[in-house]
């Protein structure tokens, strides 16, 4: 099944798009998508997002369909730690003691990375079909939202725009932290087939949309209509009206299926 | 126009923190609430992981300077006011926060890490407050008129005694009446103790305050806004609605938790 993804960002602040600190990667033939989203108060944030994300796309293990719950974390948790020791590898000299004590304190990022892959003939819940099987893992607050005919079928891990605080999970770079953040690790699995769609979002945008859903519905509809320009638009909108707060903003749209557009699939 | 004590902090719209630190002979008398260590060395300890505290949080990319979203000033007094910044900052009464960063006396190591010293202890003449608090108007007047859309200024006074230099009312009621359009000027009180009287953090009336100098200073000191209560809940401290910016028989740890409620603003930094 064929797989497009299409990634819309808006820096915190539009006239400064190098330090937007969110990070988007995929890879339409792997079926790997990932958003992350640098720590606020981090030193080199938006560096270990884009570093994460990467690695993600382009090295992450295949879920194993016979691994039981505990081997596929046990996986996840030491892929993490090989991405975390690389970083600390490879950090730049420090010019001042103020560099020395940021790479000591470390980097940290909310982390969202999608999976899809041809199940076994025997995993299939429906045998006929062109169904895909799809793994999420998320630290943090970065979501994905599964739609289908416009509707949400589920969304992960944060279900409620009320659930978002100013704290979130976060994978640290830091060793002495890294245990904590892994033990936030979330990890979700499920079936989608040819027309849904998958959006990953960073959290001001998905708490904007999963608050904007509660009072309209048909926000999941109609949210892949918006191109690259009339998003950038939307979210100035929602800026100067207080509905979505002053963050990096990362949208990306994942369809399945899709030699069709957006508009086929609804 | 943004709510009072809204204004987020970036390049653009940075904040002002100017610190007013008693210098004066009894500043060597011992901190409560410390095994042996003076007024003195207690303040200069606390302004010092403050200003490490404020840079850490500017410190985003590698090889840059911290980001500049605040400007710090520091004033120190025991006969005059002077300011204490030194280095190639020797004199300013403001300067960035990566100018600081970059100005610092020393920076020890003691195994955790790099660990910068601004600022010695300094016990010594009288206590020229109402100097400092005069310096501190004019230095946050000149920002607040070349900041006119930025978060109001923030000082801090931490003394353990009266003025010797007049009536500090005056000069309190100034400060406080300058604004940006995010709100008035924030003029908070530290007065320390050597004693074991306990002390009063955060008081919204004047009822339970030992004395009448006690009494002037918190009239001195600003309502705390809705952002830095939210921080003292968060940190578990009670705190009434018109709480005022005024500690009072401060011992170490009531200082260093008033330091940290009255830079509380780190949910207002750019991010």
């Amino acid at each position: 099944m064929r797989l497009r993804a299409q990634v819309y960002s808006v820096p915190k602040d539009p006239e400064s798009p190098h330090e937007w600190e969110d990070a988007a990667a995929f890879s339409e033939r792997h079926g790997r998508f990932a958003v992350c989203d640098g720590a606020a108060a981090a030193y080199r944030a938006g560096d270990w997002a884009r570093a994460l994300a990467d690695a993600y796309v382009n090295d992450f293990p295949a879920p194993d369909a016979a691994a039981t719950v505990d081997t596929r974390a046990r996986q996840l948790a030491g892929w993490f730690r090989t991405q975390t020791e690389a970083w600390r590898a490879a950090q730049p000299p420090a010019k001042a003691w103020y560099h020395e004590d940021a790479t000591a304190a470390g980097s940290a990022a909310a982390f969202l990375g999608l999976q899809i892959t041809r199940p076994p003939v025997d995993r299939l819940t429906d045998q006929s079909s062109d169904e895909v099987e799809w793994e999420a893992v998320a630290v943090g607050d970065c979501c994905l939202f599964h739609l289908r005919a416009g509707q949400l079928r589920r969304s992960f891990p944060i279900t409620s725009a009320s659930d978002f605080n100013r704290r979130p999970d976060l994978v640290p770079t830091a060793e002495t932290r890294l245990e904590r953040g892994l033990a936030r690790l979330r990890t979700a699995r499920g079936f989608a087939r040819p027309g849904d769609a998958f959006v990953l979002a960073s959290d001001a945008m998905s708490e904007s949309m999963l608050a904007a859903a509660d009072a309209d519905p048909r926000l999941w509809s109609w949210i892949g209509f918006y191109g690259p320009e009339a998003f950038v638009n939307l979210i100035i909108d929602l800026r100067s009206n207080g509905a979505i707060r002053v963050d990096d903003v990362t949208l990306m749209i994942v369809q399945l299926g899709a030699d069709q557009t957006w508009r086929d699939l609804w | 126009m943004d709510a009072k004590y809204s204004r987020r902090f970036d390049r653009r719209n940075p904040g002002c923190l100017l610190f007013l630190l008693d210098q004066s002979g009894s500043m060597s008398e011992p901190m409560a609430g410390t095994r042996a260590m003076s007024k003195a060395d207690g303040v200069a300890h606390a302004v010092n992981d403050l200003l490490l505290t404020i840079v850490r949080r500017c410190v985003k990319d590698a090889g840059q300077s911290p980001r500049h979203y605040y400007d710090i000033g520091v004033i120190g007094y025991g006969n005059e006011a002077l300011p204490l910044l030194t280095g190639p900052l020797t004199g300013r009464k403001l300067a960035s926060v990566g100018e600081i960063a970059d100005a610092v006396l020393r920076v020890e190591d003691r195994g955790e890490g790099p660990l910068p010293v601004w600022f010695e202890p300094v016990a010594k003449g009288r206590t020229a407050m109402c100097s400092a608090l005069e310096m501190a108007g004019r230095v946050a007047s000149g920002w607040v008129r070349a900041h006119p859309g930025s978060f109001p200024p923030i000082i801090i006074n931490i003394s353990d005694g009266k003025p010797t230099d007049g009536d500090p009312t005056i000069w309190s009621e100034r400060i406080r009446k300058l604004h940006t359009n995010n709100g008035n000027v924030l003029l908070f009180n530290i007065n320390l103790s050597s004693g074991a009287s306990r002390p009063i953090s955060f008081p919204a009336v004047d009822d339970d305050l030992p004395d009448d100098y006690s009494g002037l200073l918190f009239h001195m000191s600003s309502e705390l806004p809705e952002i830095m209560r939210e921080q003292a809940r968060a940190m578990n401290i009670p705190i009434a609605s018109k709480a005022r910016g005024f500690v009072c028989n401060a011992d170490m740890s009531a200082v260093i938790r008033a330091l940290e409620i009255g830079t509380s603003l780190e949910s207002l930094e750019e991010y």
